[in-house]
């Protein structure tokens, strides 16, 4: 499979994928488009593998958890907060549309790490040993990950009851 | 909460970018990199130049040296025969290999098939959720289509199990008109050979205790030759049954083969556009191995590449039932010294 036509079947995998890890529009623009441009310098090796897609999905989230990335995550996150705590800013106050709102903010302050582990886990359906080998981390960081996300979701999240996820 | 979340997380989706546009950003950052190459001073040139030039003399050792006989790779046949595909679509390539054996075609506008025919798994069930039962040429299988892409898993006269998938991309996720047909069409015409022979141009003369050839991988991309030498230490039986989860979401299930920690060796002629691919890659440079460069890859430290060797790279990856591992490294794989010691051993033999 060269470089075009595995762009052509997979990118708009990649591009919800990234979308739920990253939370917001532009990061997961620049996670993609820069996963790419690198996979495509070295495609020869990439388009050789058993399943390419496996391999640019691990640059994608590697690529959201570099420094440089978090560091914007991080800032956009503030502006975002900033925003929402501006007098007079529109709420929905639609409880479950609030609720998930909420959660949405808080997911967004989580660090990358504990975020993508929530992503994996939540929504990608991957057991810990996979989710492990994507971060390149033990099967134990992961659960110290998503022990820690959860715990800061729960403290800031008092109406969201506690206890279904183990 | 788990619900709450899965949902928070589906909201996020809300924000995916629109993929054309990513998809210009794509072409806008290869045409940059494309461009800052082309800009490079002639003095860069010259070296490029130069160290190409002496890595195409490079000495490969001609034979094997006094005591270290070449290990028969073997030709492995590919067994099966798509007599139909859809128009536009060529072959990419095939694996065989004792555990089983795949086919990829592809084409330009985004049409992908693999049709992969399991050796070791003979116990399909044919009841899995989200499937239908069909026939394919009379024998029993089981089908499902799902956005972009449609899978069919059904029997071979041998009583080997075949997977095929197809798919078309579209920027909608809605289901492809005749994508279905398109996968029932092919199916119907896979035929079971004797084969045709894979040619591989290089030979180890050494491998770890337990590893033995099991198979081989070759492209129609690449000249004759060229390919992958794959090994296992594994039992190669069935293993508990595994799922599988495919990127539209399609759960199925079957036994892989206990091919244990295994290896895979690959020789490629160089990609003008891979120079200095592993130092870009931070990769960490090692003692030479036959007089190249070698690198081994940052922490998990699976992979090791010999640069410039003969006027292509070598590569030898630890794998693990199959697997490649680039981002950390599970227990139990072929140590990095003995990779070291394979990649020593080996000898082109085309």
């Amino acid at each position: 499979m060269d470089f075009e036509q595995f762009v052509g079947a997979h990118l708009p995998a990649l591009v919800r994928y990234a979308a739920v890890l990253a939370g917001e529009r532009d990061l997961a623009h620049d996670v993609v488009q820069d996963a790419l441009v690198r996979a495509h310098a070295r495609w020869r090796r990439i388009g050789a593998m058993d399943r390419p897609e496996h391999y640019v999905r691990r640059m994608v989230t590697t690529e959201y958890l570099s420094w440089r990335r978090r560091r914007a995550r991080r800032a956009a996150a503030l502006t975002r907060w900033a925003v929402a705590l501006t007098p007079g800013a529109v709420v929905d106050h639609a409880e479950g549309t609030v609720q998930r709102s909420a959660l949405n903010q808080q997911l967004a302050t989580l660090p990358a790490k504990q975020r993508a582990v929530l992503v994996l886990g939540f929504f990608e359906g991957l057991a810990d040993p996979e989710i492990a080998e994507l971060l390149g981390c033990s099967p134990g960081s992961v659960r110290t990950y998503r022990s820690r996300a959860l715990a800061v979701l729960r403290t800031e999240l008092t109406a969201v009851p506690t206890g279904e996820i183990r | 909460m788990r619900a709450q979340l899965a949902a928070a997380l589906e909201e996020s989706l809300q924000a995916a970018p629109d993929p054309a546009e990513v998809l210009r950003g794509v072409r806008r950052g290869i045409e940059r990199r494309r461009r800052r190459r082309r800009n490079a001073g002639l003095a860069t040139v010259l070296v490029i130049v130069a160290v190409t030039v002496v890595a195409s003399v490079a000495t490969w050792p001609a034979g094997p040296q006094p005591g270290a006989r070449v290990i028969p790779v073997g030709d492995w046949p590919g067994t099966i025969e798509l007599t139909w595909v859809p128009s536009g679509l060529v072959n990419h390539g095939v694996r065989s290999t004792v555990a089983g054996e795949d086919v990829y075609y592809g084409d330009s506008a985004g049409i992908g098939l693999r049709v992969f025919v399991d050796n070791v798994d003979r116990t399909r069930n044919l009841d899995e959720p989200g499937w239908q039962r069909t026939e394919i040429n009379g024998r029993p299988g089981r089908e499902v289509s799902r956005d972009v892409r449609t899978m069919i898993v059904f029997r071979l006269p041998s009583g080997r199990w075949a997977e095929l998938e197809l798919l078309r991309y579209s920027y909608e996720r809605s289901n492809q008109p005749g994508l279905r047909e398109d996968a029932l069409r092919i199916a119907a015409g896979i035929r079971e050979t004797t084969g045709r022979p894979q040619r591989i141009d290089f030979a180890p003369t050494y491998l770890p205790a337990g590893q033995r050839i099991i198979g081989l991988a070759t492209s129609a991309q690449l000249p004759d030759g060229e390919g992958d030498i794959v090994c296992a230490a594994g039992s190669l039986q069935p293993k508990a049954p595994k799922e599988y989860l495919t990127e539209g979401r399609i759960v199925d299930h079957r036994r892989p083969a206990d091919l244990g920690p295994g290896l895979r060796i690959s020789f490629h002629r160089r990609d003008p556009r891979s120079a200095g691919m592993p130092v870009a890659a931070g990769a960490d440079r090692i003692a030479d191995i036959q007089g190249r460069p070698a690198y081994l890859y940052p922490g998990s430290r699976t992979r090791l590449v010999v640069d410039g060797v003969n006027g292509g790279v070598l590569v030898v990856d630890a794998l693990l039932d199959g697997e490649a591992f680039t981002m950390a490294r599970p227990d139990g794989l072929v140590p990095v010294a003995e990779m070291i010691k394979v990649a020593q051993g080996v000898r082109w033999t085309g």
